[in-house]
């Protein structure tokens, strides 16, 4: 592999994704050229300051679902089930995810409203 | 508000809906946030309008999730619906002729105590919307790069070189904001 060869599937070997014949040929590579090397440093180190920068802003999703699911919920009652809360009971999954039991509870109020027998 | 029409449409296939009401919330919604992250980095039209738009991407997955095989990557399927509707409103935009809101010049002049990680941001807001797309899916969301193409229907090509491209930007934007080791002495 020549530097141009190299240019184009370093993002394939950067991402882990390089079949073993294409990744010894890209390290062949790299062993004898510094400049491709100090660039494929330059790309991990732009990766890994972009994920630190993304995921240093804690994002918080709740009213979001809240949202959802209470949209989700007005479709239910419209069809006749009582709310999500009973939905879930319905399938025998209960306070395993997001929505249950040991996490804030964000069920929106117009389910509560429905439900029979306290929460979880 | 939700209309009528799309009540009927929602109830059509209520009966999966409700049955995999557990397994919706089990598998979908911890995905919200990074659904969030990533419209309002790409939709880049503020947190109400990217949360509209997760919250319309939650909706259309709860409605489709009999589509969706348990055991694949929900992250990945969930992405695509997001990035479809997505597509979608630009569309609509479009025809309606909107005019795209400006986006707002990242402000690089640096007061000294700027965090790298506010820098990053600022030089990553700097580059094209196409950029800025399989930045955030495959080094920041750790998607594959099929997927991405997938995602954005583009050739796997046309992702690795896009995300070299955005490589370089970023390396050129920071070095221009931020002083060499000479500078600083």
């Amino acid at each position: 592999m020549n530097c141009e060869q190299v240019k184009t599937v370093i993002p394939r070997y950067l991402a882990g994704e390089s079949q073993e014949s294409e990744a010894v040929a890209i390290e062949e590579h790299l062993a004898g050229c510094d400049h491709c090397a100090a660039d494929l440093e330059a790309d991990r180190q732009i990766d890994a300051s972009l994920r630190a920068a993304m995921l240093e802003e804690e994002i918080d999703a709740s009213s979001v679902i809240r949202r959802a699911v209470a949209r989700m919920e007005h479709v239910m009652v419209a069809a006749g089930v009582r709310c999500w809360h009973a939905s879930l009971r319905r399938s025998q999954c209960l306070g395993t995810g997001v929505l249950g039991c040991g996490t804030p509870d964000i069920r929106p109020s117009v389910g509560k409203r429905h439900c029979h027998g306290g929460g979880p | 508000m939700m209309g009528l029409q799309q009540i009927r449409l929602l109830t059509f296939e209520l009966p999966m809906a409700i049955d995999r009401a557990a397994e919706f919330e089990k598998e979908a919604l911890p995905h919200a946030a990074s659904l969030l992250r990533y419209a309002m980095r790409i939709a880049g039209r503020g947190k109400a309008e990217a949360e509209d738009l997760v919250q319309e991407t939650l909706l259309a997955a709860w409605r489709n999730f009999g589509q969706f095989e348990a055991g694949t990557n929900c992250k990945a399927w969930l992405f695509r619906i997001l990035i479809n509707l997505r597509y979608k409103q630009l569309r609509r935009a479009i025809r309606k002729a909107e005019v795209p809101l400006a986006e707002e010049e990242p402000n690089l002049s640096r007061p000294e105590n700027i965090s790298r990680n506010a820098e990053m941001r600022a030089a990553f807001a700097r580059l094209s919307p196409e950029h800025r797309e399989v930045m955030q899916l495959g080094a920041v969301e750790g998607f594959e790069i099929r997927e991405i193409g997938e995602m954005l229907r583009i050739p796997p090509g046309t992702v690795m070189s896009r995300l070299s491209r955005a490589r370089a930007q970023l390396r050129t934007v920071l070095q221009a904001v931020r002083p060499s080791p000479k500078e600083t002495l």
